[in-house]
């Protein structure tokens, strides 16, 4: 962040006032929070017992909620792995040299992103079963979550994909590829790293929309927060809903990670490679 | 058609309330976002980590646990907010200020360095070179992010449904409560006007976005 070219680096000067206003907002931060302990503490809401229920197994909190992430990454992985392959389908299909099909997919990408995900899940819930396809709770879930997110993915696929350099399809022709063969061997394998920032913020939001599940009575986290809330009272709802939003930051924070990772690993090795590229030309050869 | 000629004034009035969550939540999101954003740029290592803080938590917080806390937790805890309409305003201009923050910071960083290197030069400090100089170009270049941010915001709003606000979505469960049959046409009537009303803004974006980029 140094390198930012929106200010110069601080001087002596500059150093000092960050410093005043460093210690400020700490002595303002510092004020702020013994002021909600107190308030906390005066409720009783600091009492270790409330926490401690988070922990003991004893009330059975620890093993619902974990049921609970459990459910939720369940969806979410099925979600996942499906909502990627429907939105390259769909991507491939907006892509497609065929207008008919171009078409098509093009008003479900738009439909699909039009309408808020509880409406979506709320047909899947209660509108298929009217229509004689009764699904289980997951798949109501599942299914909403991939509808609505696959057209969201076929968006950034596609963005990818028309991102790389013109030239690259027009030489693979060229070479005589077919268009599947392009697809797969030249555009991906160039789009999909570049792709992977966006990508992996997607996925994370889809992990948070399977928190909706709660409204059609799918037990994933959230819900199981809610019934242990009810079956305890709202005086522990500060500790039990807290403890659900910890778990769903910590899992998107791995997730986060995970895609930085998988970037920095993917450029070093490009750099790695360029390097021995130019080693090639570099030593001397005798003739 | 007939769920909704029967029911057109509760529509009616449930569609103005999904356009005032969206509009209010769009206008606390708008200045609490363009100050994280700042924030996060700001020469100050404190500011940007505060801001950097604030985006990470948020983005990585499902709405639905957001507004749980904001309805349910914060009475526990003495403090009571009017009406659950307000409570979803603030609880969706919270969230979405992480992403226009982040719009922010995209727009400013399409900014070329001259302009902001030229505010320095002229003596211009960091908040004035921001206020005069970067911020109003970035506004330009944020509009198509901020575009997307905004329908994000209208679809959110339905999530208010589940907290005792009777917007469009809360208006469609009420309907079909009452009316079990009618459950896909009410659906698919709520999920049209949905439709009109994110079609009708993303237009009056790229209006905007034509306009503007006319004026660069």
């Amino acid at each position: 962040m140094s390198t930012s070219f929106l200010y110069d680096p601080l001087g002596p000067r500059g150093m000092r006032r960050a410093r005043q206003v460093t210690v400020g907002a700490g002595v303002l931060t510092a004020l702020g929070v013994v002021l909600i302990a107190r308030r906390l503490d005066s409720l009783g809401q600091l009492d270790h017992r409330r926490w401690a229920i988070l922990f003991d197994p004893e009330t059975g909190v620890p093993q619902v909620l974990w049921h609970g992430y459990i459910a939720t990454i369940q969806a979410a992985a099925i979600a996942m792995a499906c909502a990627l392959a429907v939105g390259l389908i769909l991507a491939i299909g907006r892509l497609s040299v065929h207008w008919p099909l171009r078409l098509v997919t093009g008003a479900v990408v738009e439909g699909f992103r039009s309408i808020p995900l509880l409406v979506l899940m709320l047909f899947t819930a209660l509108g298929l079963p009217r229509l004689g396809l009764d699904l289980s709770l997951v798949h109501v879930v599942v299914l909403a979550v991939v509808a609505y997110n696959s057209s969201v993915l076929c968006e950034i696929f596609r963005s990818g994909i028309l991102a790389i350099d013109k030239g690259q399809t027009e030489a693979a022709d060229a070479m005589g590829l077919r268009r599947s063969l392009i697809l797969r061997k030249v555009l991906l394998p160039q789009a999909i790293p570049k792709m992977l920032p966006v990508l992996t913020s997607q996925l994370v939001i889809l992990l948070k929309d399977t928190s909706l599940g709660f409204v059609v009575g799918y037990t994933e986290l959230l819900r199981s927060g809610r019934s242990l809330v009810e079956y305890y009272g709202s005086q522990y709802s500060l500790q039990l809903y807290l403890g659900v939003a910890v778990l769903y930051i910590a899992t998107n924070f791995l997730i986060s990670l995970f895609a930085k990772w998988l970037t920095s690993r993917q450029q070093h090795s490009r750099r790695s490679k360029s390097t021995s590229g130019t080693d090639i030309p570099l030593t001397p050869t005798r003739l | 058609m007939h769920v909704l000629t029967d029911n057109a004034g509760l529509l009616v009035r449930a569609s103005g309330t999904t356009l005032l969550l969206s509009l209010g939540g769009g206008a606390l999101a708008a200045i609490i976002g363009l100050l994280v954003g700042v924030a996060r740029m700001a020469p100050v290592p404190i500011l940007r980590r505060t801001g950097a803080g604030y985006v990470e938590i948020i983005r990585n917080t499902p709405l639905t646990v957001a507004f749980f806390i904001i309805v349910f937790v914060l009475p526990q805890l003495g403090v009571t907010i009017a009406s659950y309409t307000l409570a979803a305003i603030i609880t969706l201009g919270i969230y979405t200020a992480a992403f226009v923050a982040e719009a922010v910071r995209s727009g400013v960083n399409t900014i070329g360095r001259g302009q902001a290197e030229a505010a320095r030069a002229l003596g211009l400090s960091f908040a004035e070179g921001m206020r005069f100089i970067i911020i109003p170009q970035a506004l330009r270049a944020v509009v198509p992010p901020l575009a997307s941010v905004w329908i994000a915001l209208v679809k959110n709003t339905s999530i208010a449904a589940g907290f005792g606000v009777l917007e469009l979505t809360a208006s469609s469960q009420r309907i079909f409560f009452l009316d079990p049959a009618s459950v896909v046409s009410t659906l698919l009537w709520i999920a049209a006007a949905y439709l009109v009303i994110i079609l009708g803004s993303a237009f009056g974006f790229r209006v905007l976005e034509n306009r503007l980029g006319v004026a660069r």
